[in-house]
């Protein structure tokens, strides 16, 4: 192995262990509010048995309801657990790349917050498919966003879209400020993902984007 | 003395739901989903405890634990942390938090830490309102 390939097996470790945490802090907060919904039935039963106020239907209902929906969220957060820890079992596999966009935008989004910017993905109808390399490809999208975060206009608003064009698909993170941008591009060393996805990047200014360039089809 | 407590979380249900819990214990609580605003009202208004999530969405936890400790240094400040790690929790003690606690969070384990909190900050309290009287003899020499 060389130097190279060395660190970027490292980074795409840290891109998974990164993602890993931000999936472990949305269910730390699920988990929070089912914890003080079944705390607070505890807590009026206790006001009902030892100081005779009545317990309120009604609020039982709300909490019950409560608890429900943050379980609907948490599945949400482990069917996207899942989907991007199997992106590791195949070195090759056709995916859909608005379904892929979606899954790690809202994977990312604690940390798409936590620096004050709305990342939104305009599908595709129908999805584009692509043969390519699914963890590496979920990897170049997230080195385009955090690219993009640290370039994004003053509406602090991305957009993530895919366009086929040809035998080639356009991945696009739109919102960039332009010139200073600009001036930052090529981002830092993605040389080696770039190889492993055959793939470019290219700045689009009349678009405010930065665009992956891949093949439709990458052979085994 | 009510205990007065400022929980700042940027999860509106959580808030609601710890607040009620914890006013039904006796405690005043106030409660907001923004790190800027708890900054604004920690200036109007003073608090025996802030329990501040680490992960909030305009600012980072230890940011904001900084710029309260900078403007109020007898603030006690309790983080609420999703880490499974007590890493960032001792980072924050550091940056001087009173304590950190990890989510989901035991009530009765936190209600004990807003006490000691409370304890901590009347004795600094004192102390400052100590010192301000001495400044006061000495500068006035009566």
């Amino acid at each position: 192995m060389t130097q190279s390939n060395k660190e970027t097996t490292v980074d795409g470790l840290r891109f998974f262990g990164r993602m890993s945490a931000a999936i472990s802090h949305d269910l730390k907060n699920t988990l929070s509010i089912m914890n003080e919904s079944a705390g607070l039935i505890e807590d009026l039963a206790l006001m009902a048995e030892n100081k005779g106020r009545p317990l309120d239907p009604q609020r039982i209902h709300q909490l019950g309801a409560t608890i429900k929906r943050q379980i609907q969220r948490n599945d949400g957060i482990v069917r996207n657990m899942n989907q991007f820890a199997h992106s590791v079992d195949h070195s090759f596999k056709e995916i859909g790349l608005t379904a892929n966009l979606q899954m790690l935008s809202t994977i990312c989004r604690r940390l798409t917050d936590a620096r004050g910017v709305a990342v939104a993905v305009t599908p595709s109808d129908p999805d584009i498919g692509i043969v390519t390399r699914p963890f590496h490809l979920l990897h170049l999208v997230w080195l385009l966003l955090a690219w993009a975060m640290d370039h994004v206009d003053e509406g602090k608003r991305l957009s993530l879209q895919a366009r086929s064009v040809q035998d080639h698909v356009h991945l696009e993170c739109r919102g960039i400020a332009g010139a200073t941008a600009a001036a930052a591009f090529p981002p830092a060393p993605w040389t080696e993902l770039l190889e492993l996805l055959a793939a470019r990047v290219e700045m689009d200014t009349a678009q405010q984007a930065i665009v992956a360039v891949l093949p439709r089809r990458m052979a085994a | 003395m009510t205990t007065k407590v400022l929980l700042v979380d940027d999860e509106k249900e959580f808030l609601d739901l710890l607040g009620e819990r914890m006013t039904a214990r006796g405690m005043e609580v106030d409660s907001t989903t923004s790190a800027t605003d708890a900054l604004k009202i920690t200036e109007d208004h003073t608090y025996d405890a802030i329990v501040l999530d680490l992960m909030m969405p305009e600012m980072d936890g230890l940011q904001v634990l900084k710029n309260l400790k900078a403007k109020h240094p007898e603030l006690q400040v309790i983080l609420l942390t999703g880490h499974g790690s007590i890493e960032k929790g001792v980072e924050a003690m550091r940056q001087g938090a009173m304590d950190f606690i990890e989510k989901p969070a035991d009530l009765e384990v936190l209600t004990e830490k807003i006490k000691k909190a409370q304890a901590r900050k009347m004795i600094l309290v004192e102390r400052k309102v100590e010192q301000e009287v001495r400044d006061i003899l000495v500068s006035k020499g009566w």
